[in-house]
C-alpha cells in the first residue's frame, strides 16, 4: 500500500516536472492528426529554421538565469550587431565583419558584466540602461535608417542549406552542445549553478562569484551578436528596431523550458524544449487559422500555465 | 493550495484548447457575406497592433468576405524573419494568395524573392519595397508618402497665407525614426517649404506614433519655444491627439494653428470644431480594400498596375462627409 502511494507521488511529480515536454508532445500529436500540412518536411524545417536565430541567445540567457541574473540589453546588442555587421560587410567584407561584430558583442557584454559584478548595480537597472544606450547608438550610427547589404558571400551563406536546414540551426546545435558541455562538465559551469543557488555560500566556499557573473554577460553579448549575424544572413539587412522582443523571448523560452527564475537550477537542454514549444505553438496557431490577436492571447496563456506548473512542482518539492 | 493551482491550470488549458479550436471569425464572416470560392488568402501584417492597422485589416477582411475568400491575418511584429517564416508556413498549408505588409524597406528583398519563388499571386501593402526589387513586385498598394508630405507642406504655406504673421515658425512632431512613412513625409514637407521663409523650430522629435509620447514632446516644445510657435504639425491623428491635449492643458488652444495627417475620429471632431486647420487624407480602409481587389484580379489572371496609389489630398471641415473616419 505504501509502495502504491510512493508510485503515485512519483508519477505525479514526474508529470508535473515534465509538463512542458508533454505539452509539446501533445501539441505535436494533436497537430499531426488535425493538420495534414503540419507534419511535412517543409514545415518541420521551417519551424527549426525559425526558432534557431533567437535560440542561440536563449541558451546564453539560460546560463544567466541559472546564475540568478538576466539581461534586458540582449535585444539591443542583437539590433546593434545587425547594423554593425551590415556596415562592416559593405566596408570590409564578411570575415572582418564577423570578427568585429563578435568582438563588439563581447565588449558590450563585458560592460554589462562590470556594471553588475564589480559595480554591484542590479542587473535589471544596469541592463535597462545599456539596452537604451546601445539601441540609441544603433539609431545614431544609421541615422535611424534601415540598411541592407548585397554581399554575395553573406547571401550564399543565407541560402546554404542541407535538406532545407539552413546555417542557423547548425550554429544553434553547436551552441547547445558547447553550453551543455560547459555547464555539465567544467568546474566553471558548476560554479555558475553554485553562484545562482546561493551567492553568499558560493562566495564563502571560495568560488570567484564576481567572475562567474561577469562571464555570463560576456557570453550573452557574444550570443546576441551571433544571433544578429544569423538574422542578417536571412534578411540581408540591419536596423535599430530589429529584435525588440528578443530579451523577453529568451526569458520566456528559458522559463517555459523549466529553468527557475530563482537561479541555481535548470539547463540548456530544457531551454531547447521551451524554444521548440514556442515555435511549434506559433506555427500551429498559424496553421489552425487563428487570428493574430487570439494568437497573442493563447501564447500568454501558455506561458502562465507553464509557470503554474512550475509553481506546483516547487510546492510538491516542499511538501 | 495545490487544489487551487490545479483548478486554475485546468481552466487555462481548457481555455487554450477552446481558443485554439475556435473557428476563425474571418471564416464565418466569409460564409455569411458571400458564397466561399474555396480560396484562401494569407496576410502577414508587420504593424498588426498599430492604430492604422486596425481599420486596414478590417477592410482586408471585409473585402475578402465580399469576394468569397477565406482570410487569415497574422502579426508579423515588424520582424522580417518572422514574416518570412509565416509565409513559408502559409505556403506549406496550401494558401492560394498572399498579402505582405513589410515592416521596413531594407529587409524586403529576400521576402520578395521568396514570394516570387512560390508562384502564388501576392501584393505588397502599405510600406514601399526596396528600390532594388521594385520591378519584381507584381502589385504594390500604398500611398505616395512623399506626396502626403507635399500636401502637408502646401497646407503649411496656405495656413500662413491665410493667417499672416511676422514669423512662420513650425513645431513639428514626427513618427518613428527610420520608418519610410516618417522619412518620406518629412522629405515631402521640406521639398515644399524649402523655398519659403517657413522655419521648423525643432530638430527631429519622434513620438513613435504614441499619443502619450507626442503629449510629452509637445509639452517640451511649449516650454522651449513658448510664444515663438505659430503652427504645430503632426504626422498622424494619434500624435495630433497627444499634442492637442498638451496644448489644451497649457491653456494655449487658439494661440496658434494645428495641422495633421490622418482620418481618426479625433481629427474629424477637431476639424468640425475648427480647432484643427486641416488634415491630409490617407484612408487605411480604402488601402486594405484595394489590396484585396488587386489580389483578386491577380488570382483571376487579370492585369493590374504595379503601383496602385491610395489617393491623398487635403481635408477641410467642409470635406468631412466625403471621407471615412475610424
Amino acid at each position: 500500500m505504501k509502495k502504491h502511494t510512493l508510485d503515485k507521488d512519483y508519477i505525479g511529480t514526474f508529470l508535473i516536472r515534465n509538463a512542458v515536454s508533454m505539452m509539446l508532445l501533445v501539441f505535436v500529436v494533436a497537430m499531426i492528426f488535425t493538420k495534414r500540412s503540419f507534419f511535412t518536411a517543409d514545415n518541420i524545417v521551417n519551424i527549426i529554421n525559425e526558432c534557431s536565430v533567437y535560440g542561440v541567445t536563449a541558451c546564453a540567457m539560460t546560463v544567466a538565469i541559472i546564475c540568478a541574473e538576466f539581461d534586458l540589453s540582449a535585444s539591443s546588442v542583437f539590433a546593434w550587431s545587425t547594423v554593425l555587421f551590415v556596415i562592416c560587410c559593405n566596408a570590409f567584407g564578411i570575415v572582418a565583419a564577423f570578427f568585429i561584430t563578435l568582438a563588439s558583442g563581447a565588449v558590450m557584454g563585458a560592460f554589462n558584466g562590470i556594471l553588475v559584478a564589480k559595480v554591484r548595480i542590479p542587473a535589471f537597472v544596469a541592463t535597462l540602461g545599456t539596452m537604451t544606450a546601445i539601441k540609441g547608438l544603433a539609431y545614431v550610427v544609421t541615422d535611424a535608417q534601415p540598411i541592407n547589404t548585397s554581399n554575395e558571400t553573406l547571401y550564399a551563406i543565407g541560402q546554404f542549406n542541407i535538406l532545407g536546414i539552413t546555417i542557423a540551426p547548425i550554429v544553434f546545435a553547436l551552441v547547445i552542445l558547447i553550453f551543455i558541455w560547459f555547464l555539465k562538465y567544467t568546474r566553471f559551469g558548476r560554479n555558475i549553478y553554485a553562484t545562482g543557488g546561493n551567492y553568499e555560500v558560493a562566495r564563502l566556499s571560495g568560488i570567484n562569484v564576481e567572475f562567474s557573473k561577469f562571464i555570463i554577460f560576456v557570453l550573452l553579448g557574444v550570443c546576441a551578436a551571433i544571433s544578429g549575424m544569423l538574422y542578417c544572413s536571412r534578411i540581408m539587412a540591419g536596423w535599430a528596431p530589429y529584435g525588440g522582443d528578443l530579451s523577453l523571448y529568451c526569458v520566456a523560452a528559458t522559463v517555459i523550458g523549466g529553468t527557475s527564475l530563482l537561479g541555481g537550477s535548470g539547463g540548456v537542454h530544457r531551454t531547447i524544449i521551451g524554444v521548440l514549444l514556442m515555435a511549434v505553438l506559433f506555427n500551429a496557431l498559424t496553421l489552425l487559422g487563428v487570428d493574430g490577436s487570439m494568437q497573442k492571447f493563447i501564447r500568454g496563456l501558455v506561458l502562465i500555465t507553464v509557470i503554474m506548473f512550475d509553481a506546483m512542482a516547487n510546492l510538491r518539492k516542499r511538501v | 493550495m495545490r487544489k487551487v493551482l490545479a483548478i486554475v491550470m485546468a481552466i487555462m488549458l481548457a481555455a487554450i484548447t477552446f481558443a485554439g479550436c475556435a473557428k476563425p471569425a474571418d471564416q464565418s464572416a466569409t460564409a455569411d457575406a458571400a458564397k466561399s470560392n474555396g480560396k484562401k488568402i494569407f496576410m502577414s501584417s508587420a504593424y498588426y497592433t498599430a492604430p492604422y492597422g486596425a481599420p486596414l485589416q478590417q477592410a482586408v477582411k471585409d473585402k475578402a468576405a465580399e469576394l468569397g475568400y477565406e482570410i487569415q491575418i497574422v502579426d508579423g511584429e515588424a520582424n522580417a524573419d518572422k514574416q518570412l517564416s509565416q509565409f513559408k508556413t502559409a505556403v506549406a498549408d496550401g494558401y492560394d494568395a498572399l498579402i505582405y505588409w513589410p515592416g521596413d524597406t531594407a529587409s524586403t528583398p529576400p521576402i520578395v524573392e521568396y514570394l516570387n519563388s512560390t508562384g502564388l499571386p501576392w501584393v505588397a501593402l502599405n510600406t514601399m519595397v526596396d528600390d532594388s526589387i521594385l520591378d519584381k513586385v507584381p502589385c504594390m498598394v500604398c500611398s505616395d508618402e512623399v506626396e502626403i508630405g507635399r500636401a502637408l507642406g502646401r497646407l503649411i504655406l496656405e495656413y500662413f497665407e491665410k493667417n499672416p504673421s511676422d514669423t512662420k515658425n513650425v513645431a513639428y512632431i514626427e513618427g518613428s525614426p527610420g520608418s519610410s512613412y516618417t522619412t518620406h513625409l518629412t522629405e515631402g514637407i521640406n521639398e515644399i517649404i524649402a523655398a519659403s521663409d517657413v522655419v521648423i523650430l525643432n530638430d527631429h522629435m519622434y513620438s513613435e506614433y504614441d499619443p502619450s509620447k507626442a503629449m510629452t514632446i509637445m509639452d517640451d516644445l511649449l516650454t522651449k519655444f513658448g510664444d515663438k510657435i505659430d503652427l504645430v504639425v503632426t504626422q498622424d491623428g494619434g500624435m495630433f491627439q497627444g499634442a492637442y491635449n498638451a496644448i489644451s492643458a497649457a491653456g494655449k488652444l487658439g494661440q496658434f494653428g494645428i495641422i495633421c495627417q490622418g482620418q481618426d475620429l479625433i481629427v474629424k471632431e477637431k476639424l468640425e470644431s475648427g480647432e484643427l486647420y486641416a488634415s491630409v487624407a490617407q484612408d487605411p480602409y480604402r488601402e486594405g480594400s484595394l489590396s484585396v481587389e488587386m489580389l483578386d484580379k491577380l488570382i483571376k489572371g487579370e492585369k493590374v498596375e504595379q503601383w496602385v496609389v491610395n489617393p491623398t489630398g487635403p481635408i477641410y471641415k467642409a470635406d468631412i462627409p466625403n471621407y471615412t473616419w475610424f
